[in-house]
């Protein structure tokens, strides 16, 4: 593993140095991210297995050192946001349901998420929220994400992906599940908010933090991948 | 501080067990979707000796709980003891489940409708003959439909401690134990001929059951990830080839529980623990002690 991590903080370093961002071009809609060229590097001090490899499908999802998919959507307000717009930044990626008791956890019970905006949104760091809910189903619609953002004084938006494009295209299959895209528009880490999969107690270790903290650094996230904890994805297919 | 009563479920005869939500446990919902209570095999129990008991769960139709196998999403239920001094509890023990597939390839192993999860109880030696012991436990589950609700219970069994020389009868939830153990996974004999586990190459992996009519195979949390987790682990033959996702053959083991259907036989499950076999060492081509020949 030790190679694998020498490999990917190479990248990373490789990223910034040339100071080069590569998000995927948006097309309108979200497409599958072309894999990267160097081997992903797998962490998981979670249960001491790297479970990302399961939700890897033939054309969906991405692994850590993709090229983060591109996306062009629209947020509760009616805005259209591309992740192309955040071009050299770290961004954040907060899958979302806002009726998930494990999103209700990290912005009602504890303060997760905005405790992060508010530590980091000025350190070059966005945070967005992505709700695939498909019609229908849980969580979905304007008004209702609208509603809770308000209620959980998010400062950020919240991007409605009711088609799913979004989310098979990172393999999103938890709320909360998260991806923080380095600033050369890699995946640096994705997985779990925390280590805690009670519904109410927050963990000891935020692999959010510290996967931003490792990148504002010039490293490697550390751990990489852990296994996200929460609801499934409410996608139509 | 208030106690609100949900559920009372039937006592036996030597005993009481109760659901109830406290109002300072605001950590889950207090439960709507399931009915959670502690039984007991036995109608009492003997010093210095074990019983079974069970976490039972009685689930709104169409919710499901997660059970120990892997699961794409939510979490198994748990269970906090609180017990008399002396005495010891087992971890849970996790009948077999059901696959369950929700839109977007989310893969789930489940129970529906009702479960019983046994836990062995460790009766101390210095347990008083006649005494009544109050066993406690909070449990917390995932329940989930098309929305999901986190739960808790706190629970309690009252267990009759038997006289020596007695011999406890069977308990009215007996049958329900029955149920849990006829689908609890069995260890397969080494040597067993019932199921053939075949590497044809080092990252998959083929299971041969004669007879059967439907294989499925549930993965543990440890075993290695699937290449194929939807498709691969299902078969209506009695064969089923599984592809492991891996570049490290090292790694590789298949942990986990099959599902082994047949046309007159009742369904079994099968504990599977398997590896591809070790690649045998070539030994390191020895260093000619004069340069090879080379054409002209």
């Amino acid at each position: 593993m030790k190679t694998g991590s020498i490999l990917t903080a190479l990248v990373l370093a490789a990223g910034l140095c040339f100071g080069a961002s590569t998000f995927a071009q948006p097309s309108g809609k979200t497409t599958a991210a072309p894999s990267a060229s160097q081997p992903a590097d797998k962490h998981d001090d979670h249960k001491g297995h790297d479970h990302s490899k399961d939700e890897k499908k033939a054309s969906k999802g991405v692994k850590v050192g993709d090229v983060a998919p591109a996306f062009s959507l629209t947020d509760t307000e009616g805005k259209t946001v591309t992740l192309e717009s955040f071009k050299g930044k770290i961004v954040v990626i907060e899958w979302f349901n806002p009726e998930c008791p494990f999103i209700v956890k990290h912005h009602s019970v504890n303060k997760t998420f905005n405790d992060l905006y508010d530590q980091y949104n000025s350190k070059n760091v966005v945070f967005l929220a992505i709700n695939s809910s498909a019609k229908g189903k849980e969580g979905h619609g304007q008004k209702v994400n609208a509603d809770k953002k308000t209620e959980y004084k998010m400062m950020y938006p919240i991007l409605l992906d009711e088609s799913g494009d979004t989310g098979h295209a990172y393999g999103a299959t938890n709320t909360p599940q998260c991806f923080v895209i380095g600033t050369d528009g890699k995946i640096a880490y994705m997985g779990a908010v925390d280590n805690n999969t009670d519904i109410k107690k927050p963990g000891d270790k935020n692999y959010v933090k510290m996967a931003i903290d490792n990148v504002l650094a010039g490293k490697a996230a550390e751990p990489a991948t852990t296994k996200p904890y929460g609801c499934g994805v409410k996608y139509a297919k | 501080m208030a106690w609100s009563f949900g559920t009372l479920a039937a006592a036996g005869s030597h005993s009481a067990l109760t659901q109830f939500a406290h109002a300072s446990l605001a950590d889950h919902a207090a439960p709507k979707h399931v009915t959670c209570t502690l039984i007991c095999e036995q109608a009492a129990a003997l010093p210095g000796s074990t019983v079974t008991l069970g976490v039972d769960l009685t689930l709104e139709k169409k919710w499901h709980v997660y059970s120990s196998s892997r699961n794409d999403n939510g979490f198994p239920p748990n269970a906090e003891w609180k017990l008399p001094a002396g005495f010891t509890v087992d971890a849970l023990q996790w009948p077999a489940p059901v696959r369950h597939v929700d839109p977007g390839d989310l893969l789930n192993h489940v129970y529906f409708d009702h479960v019983t999860l046994p836990v062995t109880l460790h009766v101390p030696s210095s347990a008083q003959p006649g005494s009544t012991a109050v066993i406690k436990a909070t449990v917390k589950w995932l329940v989930c439909d098309t929305t999901c609700v986190g739960e808790e219970a706190e629970v309690e069994f009252k267990l009759t401690i038997a006289k020596p020389g007695e011999t406890p009868a069977k308990s009215s939830d007996a049958k329900k134990f029955d149920e849990a153990r006829s689908r609890m996974p069995i260890e397969l004999p080494a040597g067993s001929k019932d199921v053939a586990i075949a590497w044809p190459t080092s990252n998959r992996v083929t299971i041969s059951v004669p007879g059967a009519s439907h294989l499925e195979f549930f993965p543990d949390d440890a075993c290695f990830p699937l290449a194929s987790p939807i498709k691969d682990p299902v078969s209506d033959t009695d064969k089923l080839t599984i592809g492991l996702d891996t570049p490290e053959p090292e790694q590789i083991s298949l942990l986990g529980v099959l599902e082994v259907r047949g046309k007159d036989k009742p369904t079994v499950w099968h504990r599977i623990k398997s590896a591809p076999p070790a690649t045998p060492t070539k030994p390191a081509p020895s260093q000619p002690s004069t340069p090879p020949k080379t054409s002209p």
